[in-house]
């Protein structure tokens, strides 16, 4: 191992573990004072930056538990899962996981499913364009190939359900005055969301479950019959008209296929 | 070995540039600011779609663009990351910059990315190392690097080189050029007791191809002594201006970048920041006009240490 590679090693264990001391190497100050304040500069700069990253992600989430909580637990973080890319818009995918075990927040249950909605929206924001479908595409079947229509989805898309009012939690944090949106909210009622960027803007739209089920199914990849079926089967009053029209209103589809069954 | 003559190289317009804010595309788009370029990290538009690219895919339509990197951790002792390294490629080939730049630091290691810019010991190894990586750089990309001097806050027991003939012993090797970063001189040069007039007064002017100025935080070291922080977050200091002038001097017009990369003010601010540059390159432009005319084309093809100092 080289001279340099043995001090930057030594060098870089130091500036992710704060317990370390300064590496030997570094030029010691007049007196031979070691230069501890210098050194933390570094420190500062890489933790504080990877905390403004999380936080320009996760804004729902510092604002729910407060913007000092919020950069101990980003630093707890950012010390244990150093970025593995230089690409900072790809960081913190493992945050809404960390805040499931992380013992300070476990009274708030909802907030690692709140952070998964922020962590779509971010992907989505930087996700592929792709051009949608209107529902005219599917005047180009027959009634009886309807059953066996697959649907290709945007690739901006994604779904999300949780048993916590989640969307509406998020929704209230875009407001002025959160609190005052949730008041009385039920906290044992579920909630599920489509997340999509059909142009620049991410949209988060809160479906019901039946729209979840019947969604989620035709995303897996199944026919448009199955996916009906499982919508009502949670769903009794499942509106198929108007679903089909909400999604393809959204720009969430690019393509109906139709797979025969042979 | 000197391999320009295979190597892309176009240069910035000699004007004030600004780095490119999401929070100021509209303003942008909207109003066709009269600036000379703008300046973005690639690392920023490594997403697939969005925004970020609509915007950025309009404003180059109408300036001139210098993407300049941090994640290629040059310094490091390990070679830059295949995977992102073709990322940046894919960028330059879709973007076509006008300028492509690094830094002389190290961000990434076993460990991971550290997201800062990392001081190395300027040694007779290391030399050898940045070399070995800016040559791959420019293979791959096929275009010329300007490498920026850094800002620094601690030093190394053994250095066999100051930064200054580091610098030129880089230049020698690999032919690229180099990102005056004036605000980082200043910086380093506090904090490491130097003459910052001096430092700019050796400087390899023939082989600069852009100048950087931003905005410091001051802090006090271990021992009580100034120690300058290079924050990018508010205006460029008058003693800073005044290293500017002296290198534009020195140097002549060139690109010069207004870097303000936290707590962004809004565009008026920026621009007006921009605007301070932009009258000191003009007041050098009107007095070097007739005898320094900016290099043409052709010469550009010339290795670059064979260029005469203005």
């Amino acid at each position: 191992m080289s001279e340099w590679s043995k001090l930057q090693s030594s060098v870089s264990n130091a500036l992710a573990n704060l317990e370390v001391e300064v590496p030997t190497g570094i030029k010691l100050l007049k007196d031979g004072v070691v230069p501890k304040k210098r050194f933390s500069v570094y420190r500062n700069n890489v933790t504080l930056s990877l905390i403004s990253v999380l936080a320009s992600t996760y804004p729902v989430v510092e604002e729910i538990v407060g913007e000092d909580f919020f950069a101990t637990m980003a630093r707890e973080f950012a010390l244990t899962h150093l970025p593995q890319s230089p690409v900072m818009i790809n960081y913190g995918k493992e945050f809404p996981d960390f805040l499931k075990t992380f013992a300070p927040v476990q009274e708030l249950p909802y907030l690692s499913e709140v952070a998964q909605i922020e962590w779509h929206r971010n992907t989505a924001y930087h996700g592929a364009n792709a051009t949608p479908v209107t529902i005219a595409a599917l005047g180009e079947f027959s009634e009886e190939d309807v059953p066996n229509l697959e649907f290709e989805f945007h690739p901006t898309v994604s779904l999300i359900k949780s048993k916590y009012p989640i969307v509406t939690i998020w929704q209230a944090h875009q407001q002025e005055n959160p609190s005052e949106f949730l008041k009385g909210l039920n906290m044992d009622e579920g909630e599920a969301a489509l997340i999509i960027r059909p142009e620049l803007d991410v949209l988060i739209n809160q479906v019901s479950m039946g729209t979840f089920e019947f969604l989620q199914s035709l995303y897996k990849g199944h026919p448009f019959s199955l996916s009906v079926e499982q919508a009502i089967a949670i769903e009794p009053s499942f509106d198929i008209p108007a679903n089909l029209a909400g999604l393809f209103n959204l720009g969430a589809v690019t393509g109906v296929n139709l797979v025969r069954s042979s | 070995m000197n391999k320009t003559s295979t190597i892309k190289q176009t240069r910035l317009p000699a004007k004030a540039g600004v780095g490119l804010k999401g929070e100021h595309y509209q303003d942008i788009c909207e109003t066709s600011p009269d600036i000379g370029w703008f300046e973005v990290h690639p690392e920023n538009y490594m997403g697939a779609g969005g925004a970020p690219h609509h915007y950025l895919t309009k404003i180059r339509e109408n300036y001139p663009l210098s993407l300049h990197g941090v994640g290629l951790s040059i310094g490091g002792s390990l070679p830059p990351s295949e995977e992102h390294l073709s990322r940046v490629k894919e960028l330059v080939d879709r973007y076509q910059p006008e300028s492509f730049s690094e830094h002389l630091a190290w961000s990434s290691h076993e460990a991971g990315f550290f997201n800062d810019l990392l001081p190395l010991p300027l040694t007779e190894e290391t030399c050898q190392t940045v070399s070995e990586h800016i040559d791959l750089i420019q293979e791959t990309l096929g275009q010329k690097l300007l490498l920026e001097n850094p800002s620094t806050y601690v030093g190394f027991e053994r250095e066999d080189f100051t930064e200054i003939e580091f610098l030129k012993e880089i230049v020698k090797r690999t032919g690229c050029g180099l990102l005056l970063d004036v605000n980082n001189v200043y910086v380093s040069c506090t904090n490491h007791e130097r003459s910052p007039e001096d430092y700019i007064k050796n400087f390899p002017m023939e082989a600069v191809g852009e100048i950087h100025l931003g905005g410091h935080a001051p802090d006090e070291d271990d021992l009580g002594n100034p120690l300058l922080i290079d924050a990018h977050d508010r205006k460029v200091v008058e003693d800073v201006w005044a290293l500017y002038d002296q290198a534009i001097s020195q140097k002549g017009p060139v690109a010069t970048l207004i870097e303000w990369d936290n707590d962004v003010p809004t565009w008026d601010v920026l621009f007006s920041e921009a605007q301070l540059a932009e009258e000191v390159l003009q007041k050098y432009e009107s007095q070097t006009s007739s005898t320094n005319a900016p290099d043409k084309e052709s010469d550009l093809k010339e290795p670059i240490l064979k260029e005469q100092v203005a």
